[in-house]
């Protein structure tokens, strides 16, 4: 700061206007300071960069010099401003409240860097930053103040684009990660659509046959009642000695009426098909209720051959059509797991091989779902296999993407790869599948017995 | 006695149904299949007059089993009983399966439904008839109404109002529709006898569905055999009938079934124009030279007349049982006998006040209108005598026509 304070046009000009005229020697020193003085203005002006020095001393900190730049950048002549305070030059951020306020700064603190808005000549309002030191006699007291600033309108423009950039990414990622929760959403809800419409079905068929059931029990009670009507008034006229053979005649139409042999063969039947109905009814509203465990993030050991089970059942209509299944369920022990999401996935990986087989032109009686599981070293493992159209080979990395699917529009969201993969990784376990174009596909599930705790205690053996 | 061919996999169903059935034994002949192979088989060996089947089956499926016994055995009355179809596979079943009743249905809804039409034989006494009923597969639609329900169903900001008031243009789309909201499979399991109700009660999908669908409605050729029936005419006739009869009608249940019955009475005459043009066009022809009554002529050439082919249709399709009697009956109410005012008497009041002019649908002359004067009236015991009718019709007419 101080060659600067020294070389002021203000400092010049006063020593020039009050020095007695110099000697010869003091001359080619006079004439050697002025070059190196004009070197510097020279500098100063040819600088972009803004320098002013103004005279603390008085009320309004008058400027006692400016550059070129400042000048050519405010749009004024350097002669129109000289004398005149900071707050021409930033009438907004500058008036005289915050000049005292920047003063007081000054005089304590020892420099300060602030942005403030500059106005032009023309009006025109621009972004500076500005560094302000403060210059002190020896004493120690302020006499004035130097600046040095620069248009920081684009710095700021670029800033204002990268922080519109960065919030633009911020909010496509909100909208990726919302619509990645409406659409598992949307998979849940599209299979928990497609299980109504089937579970419905399933339990109407039932219902036919044990309303049929029932509407036929209570006419043979009827019919049977009549019937027992027929032996008591027989018994009747037996009582009062009326010729045997006529009763008997009676008793023999009634029997006919009645159709007591069509009615003795039909009506345990008829209890046994409704009782089974009935049954049929319940399991399905029981596998239901299972099926559907509500979801919490709690993990409780479950037995997998009775989820598996489960979800064969509920899922019966979609797949009854089109393949057997056949399961080869080895003893296994309880997983800690969140049984109603592997249900999720189990249904998931059935209604694909369901179509896959679809796909294949196989119908029920040769088209073969194959479900088996096994317990292994730590965990378990289950495999669902198809014989249907089988995935091709350029294709089997990218099932698991979300989004992606073969089956058109309608048939499914895409998720239902992507989803079953993120459950088994979040149970600690691992989803693969080997596949033969025309032969079929397999699903291996592999769990750990100790679920999603077994992460961390794989790296202990000796807990796990 | 009645031969009912029951298909279902299911064992227990069948079992459940052939004892709750026992008791149709006297009047029905009935074999349960477990598979449409084994219902092809039955067939072959002896045809069924009724086909009652399950629509999810493994292998053969209800719609694929209804489509080969409606090439093969046309005049087999065929019925779907099914717990629940999915909107694209209950769409392959529009064009093939007269009724659609849902699982788990009561036995004496079905014991009715099968009555029903089996008396539909006494309307076409002729089994060829009932066979060529039976093969109609497209359905023939005036090109100007398909093409601008197209449209409007094609906007996805179609209203249902939008839409039923095209449908109501059309007798042939209005059956349709009626025929799919009154099936339980579709929609409500009741009888539905009115157009705006039935629009939205299937809703704009269903109806974008059953129109933009291949398979089902074709437009009648503008020109050939068909065109000797001039069919805007024919219909603006019908919107009249249909107008008087409402006006006529006693409380809104009627009200709704009189206006459908003079919407629908000639459609008939879509049915014939498409089946048999050479027919009708001989039927025309003879009308003129022996200066007889149309329906009459149609009677001699065909075996019957565009009323009882129309009806029939109809009454497959499970439309209310007064409408179908109406459209049955519409030229000669006095032999239909009924004793109380309903949708017939009101239609053929209505009808017989048609101004003359208005039958320019056909080469002049040749449409009868129905016998009916004031011993008629006091006949149905009408609620109003002859001079009110005419007034009450006359208002109406001017209405329309303004």
């Amino acid at each position: 700061m101080q060659p600067v304070t020294r070389s002021t046009p203000a400092d010049q000009n006063s020593e020039l206007r009050h020095t007695p005229p110099p000697l010869a020697a003091d001359v080619t020193e006079l004439e050697r300071l002025r070059r190196e003085l004009d070197v510097r203005n020279c500098a100063l002006d040819a600088a972009a960069t803004h320098f002013i020095i103004g005279d603390a001393t008085k009320p309004d900190w008058p400027l006692v010099y400016l550059n070129r730049a400042v000048a050519r950048d405010y749009g004024y002549e350097s002669a129109e401003l000289l004398g005149l305070g900071p707050a021409t030059l930033f009438p907004v951020d500058l008036n005289q409240v915050q000049l005292e306020g920047l003063a007081q700064a000054l005089t304590t603190g020892r420099e300060l860097r602030t942005e403030m808005r500059g106005r032009r000549k023309d009006g025109s309002i621009f972004w500076v930053g500005f560094f302000i030191a403060p210059v002190r006699d020896p004493a120690g007291h302020m006499t004035h103040y130097v600046g040095i600033g620069a248009d920081i309108t684009a710095r700021l423009e670029q800033e204002r684009t990268q922080r519109q950039l960065q919030d633009q990414l911020y909010s496509e990622m909100q909208e990726r990660e919302r619509m990645a929760i409406e659409l598992r959403l949307a998979q849940k809800l599209e299979s928990v659509g497609r299980l109504a419409a089937g579970i419905a079905h399933e339990i109407n068929t039932p219902i036919q046959y044990v309303g049929d059931g029932v509407a036929f029990l209570q006419s043979a009670q009827a019919d049977l009642e009549q019937l027992l009507e027929a032996y008591r008034q027989a018994f009747k006229r037996l009582a009062a000695s009326e010729p045997p053979a006529a009763v008997i005649q009676s008793v023999e139409e009634a029997q006919a009426a009645a159709d007591l042999e069509f009615l003795s063969v039909e009506v345990p039947k008829a209890f046994e098909r409704t009782l089974q109905g009935v049954e049929r009814v319940a399991a399905i509203v029981r596998a239901m209720k299972e099926f559907a465990h509500p979801d919490t993030n709690e993990q409780s050991p479950a037995d997998l051959n009775h989820a598996l089970e489960t979800t064969l059942i509920v899922a019966n209509n979609e797949y009854k059509y089109s393949a057997t299944v056949e399961t080869q369920f080895g003893a296994l022990p309880d997983v800690m797991c969140n049984v109603g999401e592997l249900n999720q996935v189990f249904l998931n990986l059935i209604v694909n091989a369901a179509h896959a087989i679809q796909e294949s032109g196989k119908d029920a009686a040769s088209g073969r779902i194959t479900i088996a599981t096994a317990a292994a070293r730590d965990g378990v493992v289950i495999s669902i296999a198809d014989n249907g159209c089988g995935i091709k080979e350029e294709n089997q990395e990218k099932i698991f993407d979300p989004f992606f699917t073969t089956k058109p529009v309608g048939r499914g969201t895409g998720q239902g790869l992507a989803i079953a993969r993120s459950i088994i990784e979040k149970h600690a376990g691992s989803i693969d599948l080997q596949s033969t174009v025309g032969v079929g596909t397999r699903f291996i599930i592999r769990l750990p017995v100790a679920g999603r705790g077994a992460a961390q205690s794989s790296k202990t053996p000796q807990v796990a | 006695m009645t031969r009912v061919l029951f298909t279902d996999d299911e064992a227990p169903v069948l079992d459940g149904l052939r004892t709750r059935l026992y008791r149709q034994n006297g009047k029905w002949n009935m074999v349960f299949v477990e598979s449409g192979t084994r219902a092809l088989t039955e067939f072959e060996r002896e045809p069924f007059d009724v086909i009652v089947t399950d629509m999810r089956m493994p292998g053969m499926d209800g719609a694929e089993l209804l489509e080969r016994v409606s090439e093969r055995w046309p005049q087999t009355i065929r019925i779907v009983l099914s717990g629940y179809a999915e909107p694209q596979q209950a769409l392959r079943l529009v064009p093939v399966a007269h009724q659609y009743l849902s699982k788990p249905c009561d036995a004496k809804r079905l014991v009715s439904a099968i009555d029903r039409c089996m008396q539909l034989h006494s309307l076409l006494p002729h089994p060829n008839l009932r066979a060529l009923a039976g093969r109609v597969r497209m359905l023939p639609v005036m090109p100007r109404v398909y093409a601008s329900l197209r449209d409007v169903l094609a906007n996805d900001n179609a209203t249902t109002q939008q839409i039923a008031e095209l449908v109501t243009a059309d007798p042939v789309i209005s059956a349709k529709v009626l025929q799919m909201a009154t099936s339980a499979f579709f929609r409500l399991a009741r009888p539905i006898a009115n157009i705006d109700q039935a629009v939205s009660y299937l809703g704009i999908a269903a109806m974008r569905n059953l129109v933009t669908a291949p398979p089902v409605f074709t437009p009648l050729p503008e020109s050939g055999a068909a065109g000797l029936v001039n069919f805007e005419e024919l219909q603006a006739r019908s919107h009249a009938a249909a107008a008087g009869a409402h006006a006529l009608a006693a409380d809104p249940q009627m009200a709704d079934e009189a206006l459908l019955a003079g919407l629908l009475h000639d459609i008939g005459y879509w049915l014939l124009a498409h089946e048999y043009p050479g027919d009708l066009a001989k039927a025309v022809e003879i009308a003129m030279k022996e200066r007889i009554p149309l329906h009459e002529a149609e009677v001699r050439v065909i075996g019957a007349s565009h009323a009882q082919v129309g009806a029939y249709l109809l009454g497959l399709w499970g439309l209310p049982q007064s409408v179908v009697d109406a459209v049955a009956h519409h030229h000669s109410p006095q032999s239909a006998a009924p004793t109380n005012f309903g949708p017939l008497a009101a239609l053929a009041i209505a009808l017989a006040l048609l101004p003359s002019d208005e039958s320019s649908a056909f080469p002049t002359g040749l449409v009868a209108s129905p016998k009916v004067d004031a011993n008629f009236l006091s006949r149905v015991n009408a609620p109003f005598d002859w001079t009110e009718a005419t007034q009450r019709v006359a208002e109406i007419f001017e209405e329309t026509e303004a």
